[in-house]
C-alpha cells in the first residue's frame, strides 16, 4: 500500500473528487493530529490544524503534485500549528501591548512575502545542513523539531534510548548553530 | 534570528529528508504469540528432521534462541522465520550440522543483537528423534505455517510462518461509531498497524458484531450464524472470553487474518462489525 495510496489520493484530489479529501484524512488525519498536538498542547487546536491542512491541501493540489505526500501535509499542519502558537502567545501579552504592537504594526509595510522568501531560504540551508548529518541523527533532529514528536516517543518508535536520542539531539543543534554561524546567519 | 524561525525554516526543508524521517520504523513489537510462532516452527522442522534424527545417535534439538544446536547429519535441512522488518527482524536459520552426512557445522546464531527473544525451550525430542509438536498460537483454529519446497536439491522444505500482529502502540485515542448493518470498521491502532506491517504480517483481531447497531450477543444464535459463515468462506474464527478476579473482562469473536482478508472482509448485509487488534479486547 503506501505509495500506491498516496498516488491515488492525488490524482482524486486533481480529479476534485471529495471522497479523495476523506481518504486523505482517514489515512493521515491521525497523524497530523499527533503532530499538532506535538506543537499546541491541545486536543481542539490540532484537530483544528489537521482540519487547515486537508483544506489547504485540497486548495492546492491542484496545481501542486507533491513527490510525498505526508511531508507535503506535514508542513502544511505545522504551519498552522505554528501560526496557532504565535497568536496564543499574542494573547498572553498584555492587552495593552498587543494594543500598541498592532498599532505600530500598522505603519509596517507588510513583510509577509519577505518573511516567506527568508523562511525558504532558511529552509534551503537547513536542507543542506541536515545532509551533512548521518541518516540516523538527521531522522532524530527532525522527528523531534518538525514533527514534535517527544525525545520518549522517539526513542521509542527508532528503537534508541532516551539518552541516546538526547545526545543526538544535543550534537545536531551544536552543529547546526556552527553550520548557520559559517554560513553567516548568525552574526 | 529566533527559534520560531527555525522552526519556521523547517518547512520548507526538502520533503524527500521529511519523508525519510516520518518512515514508520517503529520497534517491531513482537508478540507473544510470534515468538510461539517460532517455537511452534522449530518444533516443525524437528518433526521434519525427524527421519534423519532417527539414524542419529545424538543430538536431539533443545533451544530455539540466540545459540541453536541443531543435531548432525541431516543435509540440506532449513527452517527460516520471514519477519518483516528488514534487519530488525532478521530470518532465522537453522543449518544442518555435520555428522557422519557431513555438511556444514556449528551452532547457529540469531542475529538481531538486543532485540532477541527471550529463550524458548522446546520439549526434548527422544533419542528415536521425534519432536513433540508446540500448541500453534490461539488455539487449534490457526492457520499453520506455510510449507514450500526448499530451493535446490530435492530435500526438507523451507516453513515461513509471517509475523502475527496482536498488538499496537497508538498516540491516538477515539470513540467509534457503531457499524451499521454491512458496514465494517477498524480501530486506529488496527488501521496504524496494517499501514506499519502491510502485506508481511497477518493480523490476529478481536470483532464485535452489532445488529441494527446494536451489541449483538456472542453466544447467540446470530452470532453463532456469523461464524459459521465465515468459517465457510475460510476464516478461522472462534469466540473467546477472558475473566480477570473471576470476572468477566472480554469477549470477542478472534480470527487470525491477513491484510487482504481484513480489508476484503466479506461483511453479513444483516450485521455491522467492528474490528480490533486482539489486544485491545483481551488486555
Amino acid at each position: 500500500m503506501g505509495k500506491t495510496e498516496d498516488l491515488e489520493i492525488i490524482e482524486g484530489l486533481w480529479r476534485r473528487d471529495e471522497a479523495a479529501l476523506a481518504a486523505l484524512r482517514a489515512r493521515y488525519g491521525a497523524r497530523l493530529r499527533r503532530l499538532a498536538f506535538g506543537v499546541l498542547r491541545s486536543e481542539e487546536d490540532a484537530e483544528e490544524c489537521e482540519s487547515d491542512a486537508c483544506l489547504k491541501a485540497w486548495e492546492t493540489i491542484p496545481p501542486r503534485r507533491p513527490s510525498q505526500l505526508f511531508a507535503y501535509l506535514a508542513a502544511l499542519c505545522r504551519s498552522s500549528a505554528l501560526h496557532r502558537l504565535e497568536k496564543q502567545a499574542a494573547a498572553k501579552r498584555s492587552a495593552e501591548l498587543v494594543a500598541l504592537t498592532a498599532e505600530l504594526e500598522a505603519c509596517i509595510p507588510d513583510g509577509a512575502a519577505e518573511r516567506a522568501c527568508e523562511a525558504l531560504a532558511l529552509g534551503s540551508l537547513l536542507s543542506d545542513f541536515l545532509r551533512t548529518l548521518n541518516a540516523e541523527s538527521r531522522r532524530i533532529f527532525l522527528r523531534r523539531y518538525f514533527y514534535a514528536e517527544e525525545v520518549r516517543e522517539i526513542a521509542r518508535g527508532l528503537g534508541f534510548s532516551e539518552g541516546k536520542v538526547k545526545s543526538s539531539l544535543h550534537r545536531s543543534r551544536k552543529k547546526l548553530r556552527a553550520y548557520l554561524e559559517k554560513e553567516g546567519v548568525f552574526p | 534570528m529566533t527559534g520560531m524561525d527555525i522552526l519556521r525554516g523547517l518547512n520548507h526543508v526538502d520533503e524527500g529528508l521529511l519523508a525519510e524521517a516520518a518512515r514508520e520504523e517503529k520497534r517491531r513489537r513482537v508478540s507473544p504469540a510470534a515468538w510461539g510462532c517460532l517455537a511452534a516452527c522449530a518444533a516443525l522442522a524437528a518433526l521434519l528432521l525427524g527421519p534423519g534424527l532417527a539414524q542419529l545417535p545424538r543430538g536431539p534439538v533443545k533451544h530455539i534462541n540466540t545459540d541453536l544446536s541443531v543435531p548432525a547429519g541431516t543435509p540440506g535441512a532449513s527452517v527460516s522465520v520471514a519477519l518483516p522488518g528488514g534487519e530488525e527482524n532478521p530470518p532465522l536459520s537453522i543449518l544442518p550440522g555435520t555428522g557422519e552426512a557431513g555438511g556444514p557445522s556449528g551452532p547457529v546464531t540469531l542475529p538481531g543483537g538486543e532485540e532477541n527473544p527471550p529463550p524458548s525451550v522446546l520439549p526434548e525430542t527422544g533419542e528415536a528423534g521425534g519432536a513433540s509438536v508446540l500448541p500453534w498460537p490461539g488455539g487449534e483454529e490457526d492457520p499453520p505455517p506455510s510449507v514450500v519446497p526448499w530451493p535446490g536439491e530435492g530435500g526438507a522444505p523451507v516453513v515461513t510462518v509471517p509475523l502475527i500482529v496482536e498488538d499496537y502502540e497508538s498516540s491516538a485515542s477515539a470513540c467509534y461509531a457503531t457499524p451499521k448493518n454491512g458496514t465494517k470498521n477498524l480501530s486506529i491502532p488496527l488501521r496504524e498497524a496494517m499501514e506499519a506491517y502491510g502485506r508481511g504480517a497477518e493480523y490476529r483481531v478481536a470483532m464485535q458484531l452489532f445488529a441494527d447497531e446494536r451489541p449483538l450477543d456472542l453466544k447467540g444464535p446470530e452470532a453463532a450464524a456469523e461464524i459459521g459463515r465465515l468459517r465457510d468462506l475460510g476464516y478461522s474464527v472462534t469466540y473467546e472470553e477472558a475473566y480477570r478476579d473471576g470476572e468477566l473482562s472480554g469477549a470477542a469473536v478472534t480470527l487470525c487474518a491477513a491484510w487482504e482478508q481484513l480489508t476484503g472482509f466479506p461483511v453479513s448485509p444483516d450485521l455491522g462489525t467492528m474490528f480490533f487488534l486482539y489486544r485491545e479486547i483481551f488486555r
